[in-house]
């Protein structure tokens, strides 16, 4: 109740009792009243626009950018820029996605003119941007009898980014790659280490390189060639179509899906490839293709960001803008399930001459064991697994690279069996 | 604090009821009882407490029925104090229940002295115009009434009024500064 309408219920009692007083002409009833007037006066006084609190909040983090899960230190700062204050509650209301760990997201102390005061508590957060919004804080004065409520506001952001898995020898083969040095295999002959074929000596070729054996077989001056390793362009591509990922309760395939994508952009960054990202879904967030450490940091601040849609516009992948991507290119795509119009686009990026890994998160036995059993239960997983696999063969038709990945699973442990080259030459 | 409301409640509760059994009311006594109930459980259960301010009311009309019907006045009076207090401590308790009680300690006692003091008061001024007899007529009593009220408001008014004009003036000024900064950044000289 606010101190106003505690102020006006008493008022309005001690009226009564003086109409009641005046009808009945009794001064015993009038003389009842003045408890109640006593306590509105006090209250009045005391709460009156002069002794109004200016209290000003400023908040501390120990750092701005946290990975999902850990923690974070707040620390609250309370000053006082009016007169002093007997009583001072502080309130901090945590937002939804932020758990706290450790001390109290209340305060309470008196504070005298000019003064602060402070406290401190630990956060847990999930993925996001996260904002504090202010505190909620109570006063009373020296002699009031009534507390003032306000809400000061003072916004902190910080952003919780989501974990990138280390994985390692994932290996790629773009149709085209860029002119400086790396680790993706060219697909042309020069100085690597791979053994990529011969020719005929020329003037200027490295007489290291002399193959003797063949000249001791033919009697003609051959060179060897090596496969020529250099960087590539990498287009993370991660659907975020709220049909494309599926949620069981507080669980959903877009947490992964975005791990996923967090865990590819570094490993490829890592490498010194030119990476980029993309987010389809609320909106086409593009982060354009970069190289090192800021470019992790700015891709990692769009998937913190990144949020699942249902927007008709995006609702297949016919309105993504593929000039956006480096021609003939590698595509890293991330998506919990896609339907024939998407495969359909799948195949003209194929045409086009871009090379594509597809990793799904699949939750579909988490989601089988979270529904009990029955016979509509079976047969409605048998259609979706059809489904899955009618899609996941028209995929591979068309030569794109699908990991189906159970979250359940690590992906790293995957995709290192999958996407390297010995688990490519066994498969 | 709590404690301190449900003591002041039922304390309240049983000077009413007996007040009411004693004046030959057994419906007056049994009200008191059954509203002294009802406080207690919003008391025990309820979060915000809202209702005790209408509890509060229907106390105070017990209490003047009681004194109506011939109970002491006295005892009305000190039923009315000690259901303010509990009212007041009701909602106190509410406003600082989200703060660590170590912290909220010393506040508590400090309120709770200090609640007590205003009730002594109260029922001091209660008792005084009870025991000194002056004789006005109906329409200097009202007169006089009035004026107090009049005089009461005009005083809130003068209070606001003073206050206002120091938050405008502060206001313009910051408001004139802001536009002289603004027009020295555009350097045309417009606001």
């Amino acid at each position: 109740m606010s101190p106003s309408g505690r102020i006006g219920a008493i008022l309005a009692i001690a009226i009564s009792l003086a109409i009641a007083g005046v009808l009945v002409r009794d001064g015993r009833v009038l003389a009842a009243g003045i408890p109640f007037l006593l306590y509105a006066g006090i209250a009045l006084v005391s709460t009156s626009e002069s002794k109004k609190p200016q209290i000003t909040v400023e908040r501390h983090l120990s750092a701005d950018h946290i990975t999902e899960g850990e923690t974070l230190d707040v620390t609250v700062i309370i000053t006082n820029a009016g007169p002093s204050i007997s009583w001072l509650g502080v309130d901090e209301r945590i937002p939804r996605g932020l758990v706290v760990t450790s001390g109290e997201t209340t305060h309470f102390a008196s504070l005298a003119e000019d003064a602060t005061t402070n406290f401190s508590y630990t956060l847990r957060a999930q993925r996001g941007l996260h904002t504090l919004p202010g505190a909620h804080i109570t006063t009373w004065q020296q002699i009031t009898l009534m507390s003032q409520q306000q809400f000061v506001a003072h916004e902190t952001q910080f952003l919780a980014v989501p974990i990138a898995e280390p994985i390692d020898d994932i290996e790629i083969r773009p149709q085209r790659t860029r002119a400086y040095a790396g680790v993706v295999r060219a697909n042309r002959g020069g100085s690597g280490i791979d053994f990529f074929g011969c020719h005929a000596y020329t003037t200027g070729d490295d007489i290291r390189r002399i193959n003797w054996r063949a000249y001791a077989r033919t009697r003609e001056l051959i060179v060897n060639e090596y496969e020529q390793e250099r960087i590539a362009d990498v287009t993370v591509f991660l659907d975020a179509r709220e049909r494309a990922n599926s949620r069981i309760g507080s669980e959903n395939t877009f947490t992964y899906a975005v791990r996923a994508a967090a865990s590819m952009a570094k490993y490829f960054i890592k490498q010194g490839n030119n990476v980029g990202l993309f987010i389809y879904g609320e909106y086409m967030d593009w982060t354009f293709p970069g190289y090192g450490k800021d470019q992790m940091t700015r891709i990692l601040d769009s998937l913190a960001r990144a949020e699942t849609s249902d927007k008709e516009v995006f609702d297949d992948l016919r309105a993504v803008p593929t000039r956006l991507f480096p021609p003939r290119s590698q595509l890293v795509m991330i998506s919990g399930s896609l339907d024939e119009h998407d495969v359909e686009v799948l195949g003209v990026l194929r045409a086009h001459g871009y090379r594509i890994i597809m990793i799904m998160p699949d939750m579909l036995r988490y989601e089988a064991s979270a529904i009990p059993k029955s016979e509509a239960r079976d047969l409605a997983l048998r259609i979706v697994t059809l489904r899955r696999k009618l899609i996941l063969n028209a995929l591979a038709r068309i030569g794109v690279e699908v990991v189906q990945w159970d979250v359940a699973d690590s992906l790293a442990s995957l995709l290192a069996w999958t996407l390297s080259r010995r688990g490519r030459r066994f498969t | 604090m709590k404690r301190v409301a449900f003591v002041s409640a039922i304390i309240a509760t049983g000077i009413l009821a007996l007040s009411g059994f004693r004046a030959g009311s057994i419906a007056l006594g049994c009200t008191a009882i059954v509203i002294g109930v009802v406080w207690l459980l919003i008391l025990w259960k309820s979060v915000k407490r809202t209702e005790l301010t209408i509890l509060l009311g229907a106390e105070t009309a017990i209490a003047i029925l009681g004194v109506l019907y011939g109970a002491s006045v006295y005892l009305a009076g000190i039923a009315i104090v000690l259901a303010i207090m509990s009212w007041d401590f009701a909602l106190t308790e509410t406003a600082i229940a989200s703060f660590p009680a170590e912290l909220t300690r010393e506040f508590t006692i400090r309120h709770v002295i200090r609640i007590g003091i205003i009730a002594g008061i109260g029922l001091l001024l209660l008792v005084i115009p009870l025991q000194i007899h002056i004789h006005l007529g109906f329409r200097t009593a009202l007169g006089l009434v009035l004026g107090a009220f009049m005089l009461f408001a005009i005083l809130l008014k003068l209070m606001n009024r003073h206050n206002k004009r120091r938050v405008g003036r502060h206001h313009s000024v910051v408001d004139r500064l802001a536009m002289l900064r603004d027009a020295m950044k555009k350097k045309d000289g417009r606001p």
